[in-house]
């Protein structure tokens, strides 16, 4: 068994709020392995996706230890945590997070950017993405020439660029219409099961929770329940329960 | 991240928000653009001071005689007769001296080609034109043959022609001075007003001893006019003229009837002038660049905040905090540069409609463009510096989470 890709232990955020602290993470330790399809619900207010930002590198913890590929990633330096966001990390938002007026291959582009990947390269490895999510007729096209769907597939190839450990989707279908939505989830699925690409997805769905293999709920902060579901992915190796808070 | 990249993404940000690019230019370029012109006024004024004050003679020194004390009553400076034409002839022997001529000035009524005018009537030597680096526009000046045998000649200055004769030819014609027939030789360039407003062009220019037996009657004259050597220095021409007066006039208790003055002096005080306006206008022109940097720090703040979101989804996707501040700074520094550039075109163009329209003399100076142009950039590092430290500390999931 190979490292797992997130490691939890006795993970805390507290918010100082009108004098009183409030645990949006409270004491979360769990394991997530490679090649894992997890989804995470609750309902708002749970931290579900205060976690996700913790795991995202984009947010710190207040206490507890989080290891990224069994490397120490909570107390890095914020440019340590960008380079590990650029090597390992791919966000999918709710609301797409799109340049404007800037065309699908050249928002595919921006992680190779920072990651410092040549001109040739990143074109050429954008296109190859765009391909995946079935985008290679709209390459040139902006985000306000393409569908809610179109463009959300052109956040997920944006995310899978750079070949991250991990893909993060904070409520991916939470704009898209149920076409829409079928269209993202069933991309997810085979980016899980062809690709072998590990996937959080954080949403308050049960729907959509349901194409996951691995169910997390949280509640004030907790989770609450952690189980695999009845049909785990083929491709995917069984795996013993892990630990839950 | 490498420079060429970032570069091209600041760029590329600043063309996705042309209208706003372009205003927040417009700060700057009318900057750079005035503190260009009003600095080109500056120097093209001074440059007109220090053309009049050569056009006053090269190396000027002009001996005045002294005040005397008659019966107890002090006459001013000038009071005095003390100066010869034989002191000019002593003076003209020194070493460090090219051209000397004395000046007897008298002011009269002439008459000539049926109209009459007050004037000065000058009394020199042929010299003169050498001295004060004044060439005729047409005849002759008269010669040292002229001055021996006092001959009634005379060269008349343009505002003499004009009010007298208009716009016939006056060579050959005949200018009574005092009643004394004139024949007219020759007429003077036009040198227009002189540093202190007297109109140059008023005057009859008539040998000297011609002016002296036929005019005033006397043996002294008013000035001398000093020439002194190209290479010499002013000051040393100066101490040589008054040491040879001092002996000529056997004066050895230090108490001059003579003075000489050093208008090297009055030169540099005139240009000193010229260089203090010269400053006022380029500070008044460096305030509004100051301004327009103010500009672009206000945009780059509306930009930083508006853009938020954009910011932490780069953070998000792997930007480091210093790949934002490069972003950001270069994206104010590319403005400034850019109005910079544009400032400098706009202001080569006013400089050359103040010369056209108002007639104003100008002089670009390669200096001014060149820190005009420095300074703007500066003045995009300095305020888009603030916005950009601002952009990269955001924490991201603020900054993607800020609506």
């Amino acid at each position: 068994m190979s490292v797992p890709v997130v490691r939890t232990f006795g993970l805390c955020k507290d918010y100082a709020m009108g004098g009183q602290v409030v645990h949006a993470v409270a004491n979360v330790s769990l394991t997530i392995e490679s090649g894992e399809f997890v989804a995470v619900t609750g309902p708002s207010g749970s931290g579900k996706s205060t976690f996700m930002h913790i795991i995202g590198l984009l947010d710190a913890a207040t206490s507890g230890r989080y290891e990224l590929d069994g490397v120490e990633a909570g107390t890095l330096s914020r440019v340590a945590q960008a380079s590990l966001r650029s090597r390992k990390l791919g966000f999918v938002f709710q609301a797409y997070n799109l340049l404007a007026r800037t065309s699908a291959v050249e928002n595919v582009e921006l992680p190779l950017l920072y990651a410092g990947v040549p001109d040739a390269d990143r074109r050429r490895r954008a296109t190859a993405a765009l391909g995946i999510v079935g985008l290679s007729d709209r390459l040139f096209s902006e985000p306000n020439q393409l569908s809610g769907g179109q463009q959300q597939r052109v956040a997920i190839a944006r995310a899978i660029v750079n070949d991250p450990s991990l893909i993060l989707a904070d409520e991916p279908t939470g704009a898209l219409d149920t076409k829409a939505n079928d269209d993202v989830m069933a991309l997810f699925r085979r980016l899980n099961v062809e690709k072998g690409i590990t996937i959080l997805l954080v949403t308050h769905d049960p729907g959509i929770a349901a194409h996951a293999n691995r169910l997390i709920s949280f509640r004030d902060g907790a989770v609450i329940s952690d189980e695999r579901s009845r049909k785990p992915d083929p491709a995917a190796p069984a795996l013993p329960p892990t630990v839950s808070a | 991240m490498n420079l060429k990249s970032t570069l091209r993404t600041a760029f590329a940000a600043l063309v996705r928000n042309r209208a706003r690019s372009l205003l927040t230019m417009l700060g700057v370029v009318i900057g750079v653009a005035a503190v260009i012109v009003t600095v080109a006024i500056g120097a093209g004024a001074r440059a007109s001071v220090q053309n009049q004050i050569n056009s006053l003679g090269s190396n000027l020194i002009i001996v005045l005689p002294g005040s005397v004390t008659q019966s107890g009553a002090r006459t001013g400076s000038g009071g005095a007769s003390t100066l010869t034409p034989q002191d000019a002839i002593a003076i003209a022997a020194l070493p460090d001296v090219s051209a000397v001529t004395p000046v007897v000035t008298v002011r009269t009524q002439v008459v000539g080609g049926g109209a009459n005018w007050q004037t000065t009537i000058s009394g020199v030597a042929p010299t003169y034109t050498y001295v004060r680096q004044w060439a005729l526009a047409s005849g002759t000046f008269f010669s040292d043959a002229d001055v021996a045998s006092a001959a009634k000649v005379c060269v008349l200055g343009q505002t003499v022609v004009t009010n007298l004769f208009g716009t016939t030819n006056p060579i050959g014609q005949t200018l009574l001075i005092k009643n004394v027939p004139f024949t007219i030789v020759g007429t003077l360039t036009a040198r227009g007003q002189s540093s202190v407003g007297q109109d140059q062009d008023d005057t009859v220019i008539v040998p000297y001893s011609s002016a002296l037996q036929r005019l005033t009657g006397g043996t002294f004259v008013s000035e001398l006019m000093v020439s002194g050597d190209d290479q010499a220095d002013t000051s040393g021409v100066q101490t040589e003229v008054t040491a040879a007066l001092e002996q000529r006039h056997r004066i050895t208790n230090g108490q001059d009837d003579f003075q000489v003055r050093n208008l090297a002096d009055i030169a540099s005080a005139a240009s000193a002038s010229a260089t203090v306006m010269e400053y006022l206008l380029a500070s008044v022109a460096a305030v509004s660049l100051v301004v327009g940097g103010i500009g672009i720090m206000n945009i780059m703040l509306v930009s930083v905040t508006e853009r938020t979101r954009e910011i932490g989804l780069r953070m998000a996707v792997g930007a480091p905090p210093y790949a934002i501040l490069s972003q950001f700074l270069i994206e104010s520094v590319g403005l400034s540069l850019i109005g910079g550039a544009i400032g400098v075109v706009v202001g080569f163009a006013g400089t050359y409609l103040v010369s056209m329209l108002a007639n104003w003399p100008t002089v670009i100076a390669p200096e001014a463009v060149v820190i005009a142009v420095v300074f703007s950039a500066l003045v995009g590092a300095f305020f888009g510096y603030y916005p950009a430290l601002k952009a990269s500390q955001l924490n991201p999931i603020d900054a993607l989470r800020f609506e």
